[in-house]
């Protein structure tokens, strides 16, 4: 879970998304804006984790598994970036 | 500046909103270069008229109609604390209920507008007009209001083909045989729910009327037009002023009877051979060819910006006939910065007051999720 780096996408604090390679336009929530922003920054993702509980009202394994959640989504959409081969 | 007027219907397709003419109006209104600023309120983010930088100074994106009239009355309160607002010219029939429900309040926060009573928008539903056409002697195509599929066989038997099937508010088809009407009475319940109307096919020239009246009822305003060509969907594309003095007249005692207040288009059509005129609709709002009547010499919008104020108004006598009017598509190019800033934030300013020009340069989206 600590491997996830996120494509160099365009995005602003509002939540607006766009991936140059797709073409594809997304909106987030405030929770997936404040994740998004980590990952770009290069958080470590289980720092992201420890942010996210300093931040929001939330116990340990609900923000785990929002994540998790938000994480596998973003693979889904193809928004992580390729680990090297 | 002397007028913030706030405009909706910014989205031009191949059936433009209204709102796109009506900006133009207003704009090209002597002696309102430099008194005139104009807010966009859109409804999607990618809403053409938004990011067309000679039309609106600054936008902001309203909730859809279906929320209902509270929601509507909170967005332009929050909108009404970012910005000046004097006059607001809703242009699509979905949100006018709303607009007229919400007017009372508006008015509190400074908010006018010019706008037909309730139950004159509720004309503009299909099934309501062809009772106000009967009861005034009105001619209109013969109508049968249908609820149900079965009630098909009836509507053909009376009124023949092809039929014209009509949603209450949008959208119609001809139907040339009993299971293409079977099908697209599927189709218009499932996008617009029941009833439907089914109306008699009158084939000759489509036309319209442009009409604008005072909080008197007295027209102020009133402009012609035939159809040159129209699109697939039987939406003009191409029209022409004329003086028909007919279907004018026709207008007139309608709004009369009707006691209209503000701005309204008239269709009608025209009979083949015979040349009777058969009205098709009243809309409560003014029509996607506004800005034709005010380069024909009647700018009826900024007409019903001053009637919102509570000025007085001379419209010219006539118009010049002969008119025309092509439409064109355009692409516009803009900055991923733009589309990012109405989409998360629901606002854009293009141009600050008393400035004019702004263009982005960049990558228009392909897709919004």
């Amino acid at each position: 879970m600590d491997m996830e780096t996120i494509k160099d996408l365009y995005f602003n604090d509002k939540g607006f998304i766009f991936d140059p390679d797709s073409g594809a336009i997304f909106s987030l929530n405030t929770t997936g804006a404040f994740i998004i922003k980590q990952l770009q920054k290069g958080v470590p993702v289980k720092r992201v984790l420890a942010e996210m509980k300093k931040d929001f009202d939330v116990d340990e394994g609900t923000a785990q598994r929002d994540l998790r959640e938000f994480l596998d989504m973003l693979a889904a959409f193809g928004l992580l970036a390729k680990a090297p081969a | 500046m002397k007028y913030h007027v706030a405009v909706t219907g910014l989205n031009a397709t191949d059936d433009p909103n209204p709102g796109l003419g009506v900006i133009r109006s207003l704009r090209e209104k002597e002696g309102w270069e430099g008194q005139l600023r104009v807010i966009g309120l859109a409804y999607d983010a990618l809403d053409t008229g938004i990011h067309s930088p000679e039309l609106v100074d600054e936008v902001y994106l309203l909730p859809y109609a279906s929320q209902g009239t509270a929601s509507l009355i909170h967005r332009l309160r929050e909108i009404r604390q970012k910005t000046r607002i004097d006059v607001v010219i809703p242009t699509l029939d979905g949100e006018q209920l709303n607009f007229c429900q919400a007017a009372p309040i508006l008015r509190t926060i400074g908010i006018r507008m010019l706008l037909p009573s309730e139950s004159q928008i509720r004309l503009h539903f299909k099934h309501t007009l062809a009772d106000f056409c009967l009861a005034h002697e009105i001619p209109t195509p013969r109508t049968l209001v249908i609820y149900e599929s079965r009630q098909l066989e009836e509507a053909i038997g009376t009124l023949g083909y092809p039929l014209v099937l009509k949603g209450i508010l949008h959208e119609a088809h001809m139907a040339y045989t009993y299971h293409q009407a079977q099908a697209y009475f599927e189709v218009l319940r499932a996008r617009w729910g029941v009833p439907l109307v089914a109306q008699e096919h009158i084939a000759g020239d489509g036309g319209g009327v442009i009409a604008l009246c005072d909080r008197k009822s007295k027209p102020v305003g009133m402009v012609a037009m035939k159809k040159l060509a129209t699109t697939d969907k039987g939406k003009a594309w191409s029209g022409v002023t004329v003086k028909d003095e007919e279907l004018l007249r026709l207008s007139t005692r309608i709004l009369e009877d009707l006691k209209w207040v503000g701005p309204a288009e008239l269709e009608f059509v025209r009979q083949a051979g015979s040349g009777k005129p058969y009205l098709l609709e009243i809309n409560p709002r003014f029509p996607n060819w506004a800005y034709l009547a005010a380069r024909a010499g009647q700018n009826l919008p900024a007409a019903a910006v001053q009637l919102a104020l509570g000025k007085a108004v001379t419209c010219a006598d006539g118009y010049q006939e002969g008119v025309i009017y092509v439409r064109h598509a355009q692409d516009i190019v803009c900055s991923m910065d733009q589309l990012a800033q109405i989409a998360s934030r629901g606002e854009l300013v293009l141009r600050k007051s008393g400035k004019r020009s702004m263009n982005g340069k960049g990558t228009a989206s392909k897709s919004l999720l």
